[in-house]
């Protein structure tokens, strides 16, 4: 008996009765009528401004074009925001007070039918109205400066947004029973999200004296819309008044109330306020829906059998899930890299670190001296308390470096993590810090790896016993003579200490990450020095751990982000694009 | 109780707030009845057909359809049912074969049937030259006969009607009547709901009583008579004098005997009636239509010249009126 495919009756059934007569004809005219006002207006006061304040090279027609499609969206936004409540907030009441409720009901029609087929009707009459819109704004074509994609964006949050409030209308039209309340409701509701939002941001700034948080607009329509097609950097106004001097007749309101902020210094812009809008308007939506399921039946309403409670509860764990993902600290991206890194193994690059086979099996002894009648230094496999150790050891005036190298050329992930750990005694050293160039530490690490394109680097780990100079001025706290010198560790003099270095991946710029380690070398450096080394790891591991980044999903921290040529986010770009965003400078370990 | 009623209520009862609208109702409808539901306004008849229709929740008791009990499988419930509502709104903006085909969309009728049947019960419900006009532009009693085909559209076993005649002129009225039986006749279980008993009488195989909720009679419409001992009120005339013609009844009373013990008719009273020749007499009389006949034949064998003799259209409303508490029926 079911039939899948055929069509929702209330849907059919409404749109026989709402769209016979002349009212659906005389209120698209008038939708178009008042569009094509506004349009024309719009287009007056852009080419108004843009003569006025006609500088910076920027073109006009797409400043004209932009203008008169944000402009538009705007105006259509208005108009959704002034019908879509009225369209569903008699519709359940209205069975009611026509008494036609009890014969709706007495069919074996499914509640959520009859609310399908309410906002469908309501939605394809919000549909229409944008659909009959589009020629108008595509005239913002003429003039340039829109991309489709605008214009589709544009359309899919107007629609999603007719959605939201044709849903609200209809929960307060099955909630109250009668059309009057629900109107007010419904519009009252509306007007909180519209002007209410608004208040509160101005209110809140108005007391703390800075930029209010933007997720207090969240709930704005016209924020929403604002937050996605305007960009924030080039349309607030400093940008403007430093840049071109035109900033259009609307993008002054429209940056203020898109909640944007960005960093001056870096341009950096944090997630645009819509993403938040679409996700609590969905689950408004969602959340109402299902409430006015309920209210529609006629019986055992809120009596849930079991399935319907599960559902209920998957409903609510599934919006906190969902909520975390998108939103908070769950996002897909943190959730992979903590799978990728709790699922990987450290493995240790180097043979032979605790020196328990014999020092020649893995490692080449090399030494160097300033003074030809001086030796380069020894280094000694010893045995203490059970376990081997190799102590570098010289006694000289001039420079001397003892070493011992590892050839490893294994790979490693740029996006992973490698880590160096050595456990160490530096029994004696007769150098402040690491010497006059900061190259003659009691044990250096180096490793030398190719990057990504082939070429080759040292990166280098000074450890010293922090002695302080007398002159301290005069010696650097880092390497001067490296390639990519870290700042000194500092560790204790004669006693063990074992050093974790932290992830050496994101120490090096972007530029040289590497991509094969290719030999470690540990080294004493100096005149006399007397250094033990009981065990020395490099570890490399897939994945990071996942406890970087904004735990709100982005909306918090605002990440560097190109700005768009003009007003709006993915203009077309006719003129070349102002400087590009600074490269994010690497963030020093600590 | 071996027999399916295609209705039956257990201690079905409904509040709102303090007031019980409907009071432990106990109703067996038997399959194929022609159930007359009368009762004054307010004692609860919309209430108990809203509940029999799933539209509204029993505050406690069983509705039991087809010897099922319906707890929550309310949709199973409403393909088996039709129902009229007392009061019904028709929607704008709509033509009178497009409401029927709303509804027939609501209860998932193939398209193909779905063409037919409009016109098929357009047909039945005498509406056929109407069909392309709009609901709102019918008169009341078109209308009600449009309700009432509206819920035809599934061909339902049972049949609940909300007070279909009421608002309706006399010759609405009867052709209301008609379309009832001829349901009847197709095999319905039809539950009709009345404040006027006569209305029903005549054409219900079955009738409850209802008042302030509770069920204070019902059966066929000769049990409850009989169950109340309640006579019926015969008229008789007779062309002679007064004392003659009383006279002349009280020995054709006498002659019938006793009558479960009791005489079989209560003493004549006189009515008073001059358009006519002769006495107009009325006796409330207990016997069955045997015993009319015998009173008759009695009256005649002794050459009582009997004019007129039948039995009083009122007699209904006073059985009615019996029935329901003095100064609440109206």
């Amino acid at each position: 008996m079911k039939r899948p495919l055929s069509l929702n009756p209330v849907l059919i059934k409404e749109l026989r009765g709402r769209m016979r007569g002349p009212r659906a004809y005389l209120f698209l005219s008038g939708t178009l009528v008042l569009l094509g006002l506004a349009g024309y207006g719009l287009y007056r006061l852009a080419l108004f401004s843009a003569q006025s304040f006609f500088g910076g090279g920027v073109p006009q027609g797409a400043l004209i074009g932009q203008s008169v499609f944000v402009g538009l969206v705007f105006i259509a936004l208005v108009v959704i925001c002034a019908i879509a409540p009225s369209l569903t907030a008699g519709a359940i009441s209205g069975e009611h007070e026509r008494k036609t409720y009890d014969m709706l009901m007495a069919t074996p029609l499914r509640s959520s039918s009859v609310l399908l087929g309410k906002l469908a009707v309501s939605l394809s009459y919000a549909a229409l109205i944008l659909i009959a819109a589009v020629p108008m704004v595509s005239l913002s074509y003429v003039f340039g400066g829109v991309a489709t994609i605008d214009m589709l964006q544009a359309l899919l949050l107007l629609v999603g947004f007719a959605l939201t409030f044709s849903t609200i209308g209809l929960f307060f039209s099955a909630l109250f029973r009668r059309t009057t309340p629900a109107v007010l409701a419904s519009y009252t509701v509306l007007a909180i999200f519209v002007f209410g939002t608004v208040f509160v941001y101005g209110i809140v700034g108005t007391i703390n004296q800075q930029s209010p948080p933007s997720w207090i607009l969240a709930l704005n329509p016209f924020s929403a819309i604002a937050s996605a097609l305007v960009n924030p950097v080039s349309s607030s106004p400093t940008v403007f008044s430093i840049g071109g001097g035109f900033s259009g007749p609307v993008f002054g309101v429209l940056w203020l109330i898109s909640g944007a902020s960005y960093d001056p210094a870096t341009l950096a812009l944090p997630r645009p306020l819509w993403h938040l809008t679409v996700g609590i308007y969905a689950w408004l939506t969602i959340a109402l829906y299902l409430v006015s399921t309920q209210l529609v039946k006629p019986v055992r309403r809120f009596r849930l059998r079991r399935r319907a409670w599960a559902m209920v509860a998957l409903f609510v764990a599934g919006s906190i899930v969902a909520a975390l993902m998108l939103y908070g600290p769950w996002s897909p991206e943190r959730i992979l890299a903590w799978l990728r890194w709790n699922l990987s193994t450290p493995s240790n690059l180097i043979a032979n670190g605790k020196f328990d086979a014999p020092l020649e099996s893995a490692w080449q002894v090399s030494t160097e001296s300033e003074h030809d009648y001086e030796s380069g230094g020894e280094v000694t496999p010893v045995t203490e308390d059970g376990r081997t150790l190799v102590r570098f050891s010289r006694t000289g005036e001039g420079h001397a470096e003892t070493r011992i190298t590892q050839s490893i050329d294994r790979a490693v992930p740029a996006d992973g993590w490698l880590q160096v750990r050595v456990t160490l005694r530096v029994q004696s050293d007769n150098l402040y810090l690491c010497g006059i160039f900061g190259s003659e530490c009691p044990l250096m690490i180096k490793l030398n790896y190719e990057d990504v394109a082939g070429r080759p680097h040292e990166w280098m780990l000074g450890l010293n016993t922090e002695t302080v100079p007398l002159d301290f001025v005069a010696y650097p706290e880092t390497c001067t003579t490296c390639e990519r010198p870290r700042p000194f560790v500092p560790v204790p003099p004669k006693e063990w200490y074992t050093y974790d270095s932290p992830n050496i991946l994101e120490s090096i710029s972007p530029d040289a990450l590497p991509r094969r380690i290719v030999s470690i070398t540990l080294a004493a450096g100096g005149h006399t020095y007397e250094t033990e080394v009981a065990e020395v790891a490099l570890l490399v591991r897939e994945g990071r751990p996942p406890d970087s980044g904004d735990a709100f999903g982005g909306f918090l921290t605002p990440t560097p982000a190109p700005i768009g040529p003009f007003i709006i986010n993915r203009a077309i770009q006719v003129l070349p694009p102002l400087p590009p965003t600074p490269a994010p400078t690497a963030t020093p370990i600590s | 109780m071996s027999q399916v009623h295609a209705i039956e209520t257990r201690d079905l009862t409904r509040r709102y707030g303090r007031v019980l609208a409907v009071d432990h109702l106990n109703l067996q409808v038997p399959r194929g009845a022609l159930f007359g539901f009368i009762g004054p306004n307010g004692a609860g008849k919309t209430t108990t057909l809203r509940m029999l229709a799933g539209l509204l929740e029993p505050s406690s008791g069983e509705v039991w359809v087809n010897g099922q009990r319906i707890d929550h499988d309310w949709r199973a419930l409403r393909q088996v049912i039709g129902y009229m509502p007392d009061f019904f709104g028709v929607y704008q903006d709509m033509l009178v074969w497009e409401y029927l085909d709303f509804f027939a969309r609501c209860y998932q009728m193939p398209v193909a049937r779905r063409r037919t049947m409009v016109d098929e019960l357009l047909d039945l419900v005498n509406l056929s030259d109407k069909r392309d006009a709009n609901v709102q532009a019918l008169s009341r009693g078109m209308q009600q006969r449009l309700c009432l085909a509206h819920a035809l559209v599934h061909d339902p076993q049972i049949l609940l009607l909300d007070e279909p005649a009421s608002g309706l002129d006399p010759r609405a009225r009867v052709e209301m009547r008609e379309l009832l039986k001829e349901l009847a006749a197709m095999g319905k279980t039809i539950i009709v709901s009345s404040h006027i008993l006569p209305e029903l009488a005549e054409m219900s195989t079955q009738v409850g009583i209802i008042e302030k909720g509770k069920l204070v009679a019902s059966g066929s419409l000769a049990e409850i008579r009989h169950k109340l001992r309640a006579g019926r009120m015969l008229r008789l005339r007779i062309l002679a004098e007064e004392p003659q013609a009383l006279e002349a009844v009280r020995q054709a009373v006498g002659a019938l005997g006793a009558v479960d013990g009791r005489p079989a008719a209560s003493e004549p009273v006189v009515v008073p009636d001059y358009s006519r020749l002769g006495t107009s007499l009325e006796v409330e009389f207990a016997g069955d239509d045997h015993e009319v006949a015998a009173l008759l034949a009695h009256l005649v064998a002794r050459g009582a010249p009997v004019a007129d003799f039948h039995e009083a259209s009122n007699a209904l409303e006073d059985l009615f009126l019996r029935l329901t508490e003095p100064g609440t029926a109206s």
